[in-house]
Order: C-alpha cells, then structure tokens, then sequence
C-alpha cells in the first residue's frame, strides 16, 4: 500500500511515477495469474517436513546440482565432438559407455537421439532411443545399448569404435 | 503419463566365438510417453517402467515383441 495513509496510491510497474505521497511505496499487488505461463521466482526458502523449523542451510551451488544429478543429467552434443566408447553387438547394435556425473537413483530412462558409430571402415547413423543396459548402482559409468545402426559399416560383434550423440541431447532421467 | 506404445528390444548373447548366438532376452522397452520416444530399462525402480508395468496389469496397454 502507499500514499499518505498507506491505504491507496498508484502502482507504476517499471516505470517512475511522480514525486509525491501517492506514488512513493508501491503497492506491490502483481497479479500472477493474468497470464498463462507466467512464473514466480522465489528465493530464500526452506520447506521441512515436520513441526521443527532449523536453521537454514546455505548450499553451494556445486552441492546442490551434484544432489540434483543422482536425479537427473544430460549431455547436449557437439556435433562429432563428444565421442565415447563402443563396441558392435550383433549386427545392428552396439554396446556403449557413458561417464556419469555421479551415480544414479536407479536405472535411467534415456530419449531417442541421433547418434553415430565410428569405426575404420565409416561411420553408421541411428535415431534410435538408447537403453541403458548395465546400470550398477554405486558407479559411475552407465552401459547402453544403441540399435538400429542399419548401413554404412559393415560391423558385428567386437567391432571396436567411438559412437556419439551428434548434436542431439541426451537426457538420463532417473527421477521418482 | 501418457504411453501411446512400447515394445520389447531384445539382446543377444553370443558364445565365444563371437557369432554364435546362445540365447536372446527381451532387457528393455522403448515406449513413446507423453509425444515422445524414450528407452525404458526393464528396473521396477525406474518410474517409467514402473507405470508400463502398471497399465500392462490394468489391461491398458500391451507390449509388442521385440523385432
């Protein structure tokens, strides 16, 4: 509120209003809901279970997305760039690994993506979904299986090479 | 969660010589969910499959072989 009394005035959003009583404080109403889409931002706070309020913790920003990774983690894809090991497993499949962040909640759920399999004989393309095929709980690397690899290299079994996320973003969902 | 289709991806086992298959099983499932196409793993921790296996048991949704 504001004005004289604090019982009125005019609310200038952004902008300055004139130097008098009326304009001085705002009064801060802001409608959140005039909008679709808009958002509330808040900082500052500390939601408990219980009927015990401690003290608040102040978390780095380090901690608090190491925490958030047990959850959740992507690599955005750097055309060719980010390479990683792989092994052909049949002869439209291949067995990769991933480094992770840190270990995962559970066995993650992983989007389809365009990825390549390197070898010496070229290169083939997929646009298949990954699926993480050796999760162990506690570690830091994650097991995948790629599929539908279906032209450009002859590979099979033990087929040695790199595969890639090309320019797509690999989203490893592990959350509740 | 909205899965409009899943099927099984199946994987191979081979003997030592590399070529040889000794067995096939079904280890995960890719499903489209909510628009888009994801890669499950068969982990009843994993909150995705864990609704696949839900509506599997409420007749709402059945998984297609593997190819």
């Amino acid at each position: 509120m504001s004005g004289s009394q604090y019982q009125g005035g005019t609310f200038y959003n952004g902008t300055w209003g004139a130097d008098v009583d009326g304009n001085r404080v705002h009064n801060s109403q802001v409608n959140l809901g005039d909008t679709v889409g808009n958002s509330w931002q808040i900082t500052g706070l500390q939601l408990e279970t219980g009927s015990v309020a401690t003290d608040f913790e102040h978390k780095t920003y380090a901690s608090e997305l190491t925490a958030c990774q047990r959850y959740y983690q992507q690599l955005v894809g750097g055309s060719d760039q980010f390479t990683f090991p792989g092994k052909g497993q049949g002869s439209t499949t291949i067995d990769g690994t991933f480094p992770l962040a840190v270990p995962l909640r559970a066995s993650p759920t992983m989007n389809a993506i365009s990825s390549r399999f390197f070898s010496d004989d070229g290169f083939t393309s997929s646009s298949a979904a990954p699926t993480a095929n050796q999760f162990i709980a506690g570690n830091c690397h994650l097991g995948l299986q790629i599929g539908s690899y279906s032209g450009g290299v002859a590979f099979a079994n033990n087929h040695a090479g790199v595969w890639c996320p090309l320019n797509s973003t690999l989203k490893i969902d592990a959350e509740l | 969660m909205n899965i409009t289709s899943a099927k099984y991806n199946s994987r191979d086992t081979y003997a030592d010589d590399g070529s040889t298959v000794v067995s096939t099983a079904n280890v995960a499932v890719t499903a489209e969910v909510d628009g888009e196409v994801l890669g499950i793993p068969m982990d009843p921790n994993n909150r995705h499959y864990a609704e696949i296996l839900r509506q599997v048991e409420a007749g709402d949704l059945t998984i297609a072989d593997a190819d």
